[in-house]
């Protein structure tokens, strides 16, 4: 019974003013977010496609400046692209449930947050695994010699 | 008449509260694994300090080994200390909407709310300072 009463819609929290007010603020800064990694994809995608190769000097010191990984770039660019977009949802989804009183819309925003933190959560743990597999490979390598 | 205008309010529902504690939840351990993953990186450098001093002094005249372990470990802790304090406002805001959805508070909500708000709006302005950096870069190309 009790279970039942916390669980009916007079026990949520409400979205009052105060709430709203940060749903807003929130809605704001990540959609700056949004539009910032957009424009750092396209500039990166630009940068790997028309870099040259290069000589850096220092004193002595001489280093071939190699050419950017294509596939790389292109892949970090698209799990950014996901995020960017997830966010996006996130941002124009809140300000509409905030703005027209809407709860399907908020609900949705809510849920593109969940899915960006989802996704940016488990890039780390395969980035993580990646290199933990590349530590492992050296390692054994290097007590191989 | 209350009745009437709680009808048509917005509120955090079943729907929602699901999405916001699975957030809090992911958030958390975003959080949590970056601290673990600096701390790891600060050990792994502080282990291989002589081999990074050495190379370091061989690849740059005029570095001493001291000084270009110096110089790389303060620069480290420099970036590490921006990125704890965004990882801060993170775990915060994560914490307090868990706690707000399991205890119903409204203030820990909007307390939670305001921490992600901060943490965006960090990460947001350090974007901004990386892009315009990177676009001067470009440019003096």
């Amino acid at each position: 019974m009790e279970q039942q009463n916390q669980d009916s819609p007079l026990f949520d929290l409400q979205v009052d003013e105060n709430t709203k007010e940060q749903l807003r603020g929130l809605s704001k800064w990540t959609l700056i977010v949004v539009v910032t990694s957009i424009i750092s994809l396209v500039l990166s995608l630009v940068q790997a496609f028309t870099a040259k190769r290069e000589t850096v000097e220092y004193g002595s010191f001489r280093m071939q400046d190699k050419n950017p990984n294509i596939g790389s770039v292109i892949v970090s660019v698209i799990v950014s692209a996901i995020l960017a977009y997830m966010l996006y949802q996130f941002s124009v989804f809140t300000k509409k449930g905030v703005d027209n009183m809407s709860q399907p819309d908020l609900n949705k925003g809510l849920n593109s947050l969940r899915s960006y933190f989802m996704v940016y959560g488990i890039i780390i743990i395969i980035v993580m695994a990646i290199i933990l597999v590349a530590l492992l490979i050296v390692g054994s390598t290097a007590a191989l010699r | 008449m209350e009745e009437n205008q709680s009808v048509f309010e917005l509120q955090v529902d079943q729907e929602a509260s699901k999405s916001l504690i699975d957030s809090a939840r992911w958030a958390r351990f975003i959080a949590i694994f970056c601290f673990i993953a600096m701390g790891c990186f600060l050990l792994i450098l502080i282990a291989f300090q002589t081999r990074i001093s050495y190379t370091l002094s061989s690849y740059i005249p005029g570095m001493s080994e001291s000084g270009g372990f110096g110089v790389i470990i303060g620069v480290i802790i420099f970036v590490f200390a921006i990125i704890s304090v965004i990882l801060v406002f993170l775990l915060r805001g994560a914490n307090l909407i868990k706690k707000a959805i399991e205890t119903r508070n409204q203030q820990d909500l909007i307390e939670g709310l305001r921490s992600l708000k901060t943490y965006f709006a960090i990460y947001g302005v350090l974007a901004i300072i990386g892009l315009v950096m990177n676009l001067i870069v470009l440019i003096a190309k």
